[in-house]
């Protein structure tokens, strides 16, 4: 197994006003190629997410609104215009895949958040590509050469976007059987972390990328236009996505979904997902428990059986 | 004959500075033009297309020649280079680069832009262009007037000191 993150973090920092990228380039090598994410709020010191621990690095100044500003300016391109609509959802995007998540005072008006007045934190999600995690759990999802529809749960936090990544690399490679043609809704770019058309994650030789666009529209757009074995959508959050993955389901292509969640019992219990559950549309479950920076990753069948 | 060369080249370099100072006259009415249509083309991108700020100062870069066309290419290189520096600083270093004759009052004016670009919605950046953009056309009616009235006198005084001193002198 490879990791590719060294070099993120300074690529994630690249977005911070120079004393607080300083502050970073003090931290220790080992915790540097370790960190999972930069927090920052206001009035405090940055901090960085290292193994499920936030260490402040020696000497930091607090962090200041404008700071903040000038983060957002930077991972917009200074185009806070074309990120305002994934704003409202909480997190944009940004080259590399690093995900920056936002909070602070909305400006709502006629009901529906509009923007923010201030920003009081941020945190970004350090993107990360581990080759190889998915390989050991292909000969539980692959059947004869068809993918098992597979939803990935788990905790916030502890991996479920790499680990998509990772299978759909290796299911587009042919690892553990015959390659397929895998389409990914990317609604966020998270997955691909397309820039400009080029996907700078390595979602193997056979995948078709459809980014920016909603997540259910964009599973029936590559259904329709793209003919695919392997439809995979990272995080299901609205009934929209949940019918066009009934409906994508119905057509015949294996689906690849992540969700919040520990286990398949858990989903039961929230009224989105029970609709999913009872359709029988899932195979397969990987559930990931995570301590620290290890992971373990365990497959369970439809009944929720282990396996 | 010496003489008459001197008293020549004196002329020459006399109503040469005069000529310059009108050319910097029409230059600056020119500059002028060329950055009121590059900002309307901005407005329209912004209000129709969402552009963001590196593809759209590029477009700018490529339709504009001259000083206009130069400030919007340091602009779009510099903000792709990704290099930690924000939008605002990135037009007041382009603006100081690129050699536009003009006023203090007309570089104020655009060092103002700089601050509103990329920061809020495009309806908001769009209002601030439109007000720019008005200013502007103010400030280039003002440098007309200028143009007109003064070249003629600035090529005229040119000449004519260098005459006079070229009499007294020789």
């Amino acid at each position: 197994m490879g990791t590719q993150w060294q070099g993120r973090l300074e690529q994630a920092a690249g977005l911070l006003p120079g004393p607080l990228r300083q502050s970073i380039a003090s931290l220790p090598q080992s915790q540097r190629e370790q960190a999972e994410e930069i927090r920052l709020r206001v009035g405090r010191p940055l901090s960085v997410n290292v193994g499920g621990e936030e260490l402040s690095p020696p000497g930091g100044c607090p962090v200041t609104e404008g700071d903040l500003r000038f983060v957002l300016e930077l991972a917009s391109q200074s185009s806070v215009h074309t990120v305002l609509d994934k704003m409202r959802s909480g997190f944009l995007t940004v080259r590399g895949g690093h995900r920056i998540g936002i909070c602070g005072t909305a400006v709502v008006r006629g009901g529906e958040m509009e923007s923010f007045r201030y920003i009081s934190s941020m945190a970004i999600r350090i993107a990360r590509e581990v080759r190889g995690i998915a390989g050991p759990l292909l000969d539980r999802l692959l059947d004869g050469g068809r993918l098992r529809s597979t939803l990935i749960l788990s905790p916030p936090g502890q991996g479920k976007t790499t680990l998509l990544r990772d299978l759909i690399r290796s299911l587009s490679q042919g690892e553990g059987g015959a390659a397929l043609r895998v389409g990914v809704a990317d609604e966020r770019g998270e997955l691909a972390a397309t820039y400009r058309g080029m996907p700078q994650m390595d979602l193997g030789p056979r995948t078709d990328v459809l980014d920016g666009c909603p997540k259910a529209e964009g599973l029936m757009l590559l259904l329709r236009g793209m003919n695919p074995q392997v439809l995979a959508v990272d995080e299901i959050t609205a009934e929209a996505d949940l019918h066009a993955l009934l409906a994508a389901a119905g057509c015949g292509a294996s689906l690849l979904a992540t969700a919040h969640g520990t286990a398949p019992e858990q989903l039961a219990r929230r009224p989105l997902y029970r609709t999913l559950l009872a359709e029988g549309l899932f195979e397969r479950f990987i559930l990931i428990e995570g301590h620290g920076l290890a992971r373990r990753y365990l497959v369970r069948d439809g009944e929720g059986r282990p396996c | 004959m010496l003489r008459a060369a001197g008293a020549l080249l004196l002329v020459c370099a006399s109503a040469g500075c005069g000529f310059q100072a009108a050319q910097r006259l029409r230059r600056r009415v020119t500059v002028l033009w060329e950055m009121e249509a590059a900002l309307e083309r901005m407005e329209r991108e912004l209000s129709y297309a969402d552009t963001d700020m590196p593809e759209l100062l590029g477009r700018l870069a490529d339709g504009q020649r001259g000083v206009v066309g130069t400030f919007f290419g340091l602009c779009a290189r510099a903000l792709s280079r990704q290099d930690g520096r924000g939008m605002e600083q990135i037009w007041r270093e382009s603006l100081e680069q690129s050699g536009m004759a003009l006023t203090g009052e007309e570089t104020a004016l655009l060092l103002k832009l700089g601050g509103v670009l990329g920061r809020y919605d495009s309806a908001g950046q769009c209002r601030v262009l439109a007000r720019v953009r008005t200013e502007l056309a103010g400030l280039r009616s003002k440098a007309q007037e200028d143009r007109d009235r003064l070249s003629r006198v600035y090529q005229a005084v040119g000449t004519a000191a260098g005459a006079a001193l070229a009499i007294l002198l020789f």
